[in-house]
This record gives C-alpha cells, structure tokens and sequence, in this order.
C-alpha cells in the first residue's frame, strides 16, 4: 500500500479515536501528534465546546500530506476566549492540512469560516454577500 | 505523466493567468466549467479588483486537487486611500479534461472583514 493511502487510514483512526474519546486530555492527543500548535488548539476548543466531533466530508492525500474537509458539530458550553456560553449547538466547514510522519501528526494548518461561526453564535451581523 | 501531475499543472496555470488581471467570464471559462466558481471569482474581483492568488500548498490525488492560498487585493473606490488587504482561503477543485467541473471553497471572511474595518 502507498504512503498516501497509509496515511488516509492513519487519520481515519485519529479521526474516530478524537470523536469517541470523552476525555480529550494533553496526554491522549499527544499520542496521536507531537504539534503543539494542533494539541493547544484542541485543547481551546473543546473547553469552549465540550465533546465537538468532526465528520470527515472529503479526504486528499499526496505523499506525507493529508486535507481533510470536515463538519464540525458544536455546542457552545464554555468560554469561548472571553464569549460566555451560548448554549447554540451548531455545525460549521473547516478545511485542515495535517502531515504525517512515522504515524505522528507533526505540523497541521487549519481555516475555517469564523465570520460564520460568530453568525452561528448570535455575534456577528455584518457579513460580505456572496453570489 | 499522472493524472494528478497534469491537473496541478492546470491549476497553476489558471492561477498565473488570473492574477494581477480583471477577470471576466470569457478569461475564467478557459479554465472553469463550474458556474458557481466563476461567479465566486467575478464577485470577488469587483470586491478587490486584479486581485492575487498566493499559492501556499497544494495537494493533488486523482482528479482532486486542494488550493490553499491567500488572496491579496486593494479595495478601491469607496475609501480615500486603497486598502490592501490578505485573507486566507481554502478551493476542493474536481478536473476533467483540463476544465474545473466542481468546487468547494472555505474562507475565512472575518479575516478579510477585519482588515477592511480596522482600515477604515
């Protein structure tokens, strides 16, 4: 099997194994990535929305490199820098460039739609008009 | 030479065409046979004129390719002086015979909305 292909199946595990896991802790996702940058953010998001889940809606691979497109479905129950709580469940896209090396997530990159997510919460009105 | 070569290819080529020019739909229907994603880039051309693609990754697996860039423009018109601004963005593209038949994108528009108030 190919690099690629490994690597797919790699983040389908990390993947399933983020989603099931209740206690999403330093310790548990260091096992899946030695990003620092990946692990605080993790960490900042699931305080803020406890038990979010990400269903994979498309998966691309090139050699150490996996983009993974993905939904993720929230509910805001904790302070969201210095947003209290909504209590909102809802769901927003997020693209993510994670590469892999040796089975270790090492560097990531993320981008997601955060006028969207403020409009999702009730705290943004202004937003450009797409077509 | 593989599919997916030849389809990066493409969309490098599409990328250096557009840039720094005004696109129309004549220019983007070269490349784009997915009337959503011209309108996307005719829309944000008359938001930031001539505007610029960055190429920051690109990924490619059969007829799939992902576009990480950063779109950098000047907003002109409604300010005193242009405002230049750069946010991050994110294209899915699908390929067939050298034409984009289907796109996602996801951008970050608070970016892009930020620095357009922060400079105003």
């Amino acid at each position: 099997m190919d690099q690629a292909k490994k690597n797919k199946q790699f983040m389908m595990r990390y993947a399933n194994a983020m989603n099931n896991e209740k206690n999403r802790n330093r310790e548990f996702i260091e096992q899946w990535t030695t990003d620092q940058k990946l692990v605080e953010h993790i960490l900042f998001f699931d305080q803020a929305f406890p038990g979010y889940t990400g269903e994979i809606e498309e998966m691309t691979a090139e050699g150490n490199k996996v983009i993974m497109k993905m939904r993720m479905k929230c509910k805001h129950e904790g302070y969201l820098g210095n947003i209290a709580p909504t209590h909102r469940e809802f769901e927003v896209s997020a693209v993510a460039g994670y590469e892999i090396d040796n089975e270790k997530i090492v560097r990531t990159w993320l981008i997601s739609d955060q006028l969207d997510l403020m409009k999702l919460l009730g705290l943004e009105k202004d937003s450009l008009t797409k077509p | 030479m593989a599919s997916a070569q030849k389809n990066k290819e493409v969309v490098i080529r599409m990328v250096n065409q557009l840039n720094g020019v005004h696109k129309d739909r004549l220019l983007l229907s070269q490349f784009i046979a997915d009337e959503s994603l011209i309108e996307h880039f005719l829309f944000f051309d008359s938001l930031l004129p001539a505007n610029q693609l960055l190429i920051d990754e690109l990924t490619a697996e059969g007829t799939r390719i992902v576009l990480r860039v950063r779109v950098r423009g000047r907003q002109e018109g409604q300010a005193e002086s242009p405002r230049e601004v750069e946010f991050p963005l994110v294209f899915g593209f699908e390929i067939e015979q050298h034409r984009i038949v289907h796109h996602w994108l996801v951008a970050d528009q608070a970016k892009l909305l930020d620095q357009l108030k922060i400079q105003k």
